[in-house]
């Protein structure tokens, strides 16, 4: 069907009766672009530093280019960006802890449908972290969402750096096992 | 001993949320599995501290360069040809794009293009609602080229622009160009553009604003998106902002 449209569109070009711009060579790469920009985000939400995110976001931007050559359509462009986009994570999660990527909890913090970048992101760590007792919940609040370092954490809990070290961690267990549960 | 463990595993992870936190790769090894699940934890709350993430400038010019590598993608260049005036009916459209493409009939207007590149003339707001428009003052107000050949521009990605202190998003309107601000006018919390729903989002409180820049949802609605003159010189797009 595509195939058939696109000879009617040289035709009239032709003819004369409308203008044909000279066709912008850089559009698909444009397109493409925007695409990835919800990529990176759907992975920077997920892997949470900008290093690894552009790894990932790269990876899948080489996996789409033979895809988009084929002229696939812009919804399957951007099913299929997803789809290498979890695969692409997959593989850094088991690639990080040696683990088979089917053995990976995938679902883990995923929601089911894809991400409008921000929306929801801080709503959701916001359920998470009201699920924690109010000591892990401060901590992590000051460690993640004020960027405290351990010594400014410790000295607003009135506790000690290796003391905030640990009640980071169980803090984090505790957050996961929130997720898990929810 | 149970409790230097846990020092020692909280040292290591405290070793990764640092590294996350200062943007850098994520060091964990196969020895630390036991704390996946903490480990991801880590990675979401640090992934969330930014609302709306953006590929940095450099990294978003690198993969320019990859996807500059290969052919340009035959469904962008179909669908950028068909917005740039070929003068196809909106039920064609559909036919060759889908139906979710459909409505870019409703904004094709007949094929103008050239006579719009020549004249430079300065293109009308659309929308019919008094709307306040942005004029720097004349001592202080220049026509900035944007760098944007409206060639290049396709319908339905804007392109963000700044000039001087004038920023705002440039929509191609068929043959025609729409600038309008790029800040909200609830908070002044500058707005980003989500291509899956078409429309313009505010980080801080997540009004949305649709194509033409009128604020959507219900209840109370914030005043449309002050427009930004603009104009079409030699095939440039170019903005009334400030030197």
């Amino acid at each position: 069907m595509i195939e058939g449209k696109s000879a009617s569109l040289g035709e009239s070009g032709q003819s004369g009766e409308v203008v044909q711009l000279p066709a912008p060579a850089n559009a698909g790469v444009d397109i493409a672009l925007e695409e990835l920009e919800l990529i990176y985000a759907y992975v920077y939400v997920r892997v949470g530093n900008r290093a690894d995110a552009e790894d990932v976001t790269q990876q899948v931007a080489l996996k789409a280019i033979p895809r988009l050559r084929a002229g696939a359509s812009a919804p399957a462009i951007r099913a299929y960006l997803f789809a290498a986009a979890r695969s692409a994570l997959a593989s850094f999660w088991a690639a990080r802890f040696g683990l088979p990527e089917d053995e990976l909890r995938d679902d883990l913090w995923v929601e089911k449908h894809a991400p409008e970048p921000g929306t929801a992101s801080a709503d959701r760590v916001h359920g998470i972290l009201d699920q924690l007792p109010g000591n892990y919940r401060r901590v992590l609040e000051l460690r993640f969402l004020r960027g405290y370092s351990l010594k400014e954490v410790a000295a607003e809990l009135g506790s000690t750096v290796g003391g905030v070290k640990v009640m980071q961690l169980r803090a984090l267990r505790a957050a996961a096992k929130v997720v898990i549960d929810a | 001993m149970p409790e230097h463990d846990e020092e020692r595993a909280a040292e290591r992870l405290d070793r990764m949320v640092s590294d996350l936190l200062a943007g850098k790769h994520l060091k964990a090894t196969p020895s630390d599995a036991e704390e996946q699940e903490a480990i991801r934890a880590a990675a979401q709350l640090a992934g969330s501290r930014e609302g709306y993430p953006r590929m940095s400038s450099s990294f978003r010019g690198r993969l320019r360069g990859l996807l500059e590598k290969g052919e340009p993608a035959p469904w962008m260049n179909r669908r950028a040809a068909l917005v740039g005036g070929v003068g196809l009916t909106a039920g064609a459209l559909a036919g060759v794009l889908g139906g979710h493409l459909g409505q870019l009939g409703q904004v094709l207007q007949p094929a103008r293009q050239q006579e719009v590149e020549q004249t430079g003339e300065t293109v009308a707001p659309r929308p019919p609602a008094p709307r306040s428009v942005i004029e720097p003052r004349p001592e202080l107000g220049r026509w900035i080229d944007t760098g944007i050949l409206f060639s290049d521009m396709v319908e339905g990605t804007p392109r963000r622009v700044t000039a001087g202190s004038v920023g705002a998003f440039v929509f191609r309107k068929g043959d025609q160009v729409l600038a309008m601000s790029a800040y909200c006018t609830h908070l002044p919390c500058e707005l980003v553009w989500k291509s899956s729903s078409h429309q313009l989002n505010c980080p801080c409180h997540n009004q949305l604003f649709d194509a033409d820049g009128l604020a959507l949802g219900e209840g109370y609605k914030l005043p449309a998106l002050p427009l930004v003159r603009t104009r079409i010189q030699n095939g440039r797009v170019e903005i009334l902002g400030t030197a």
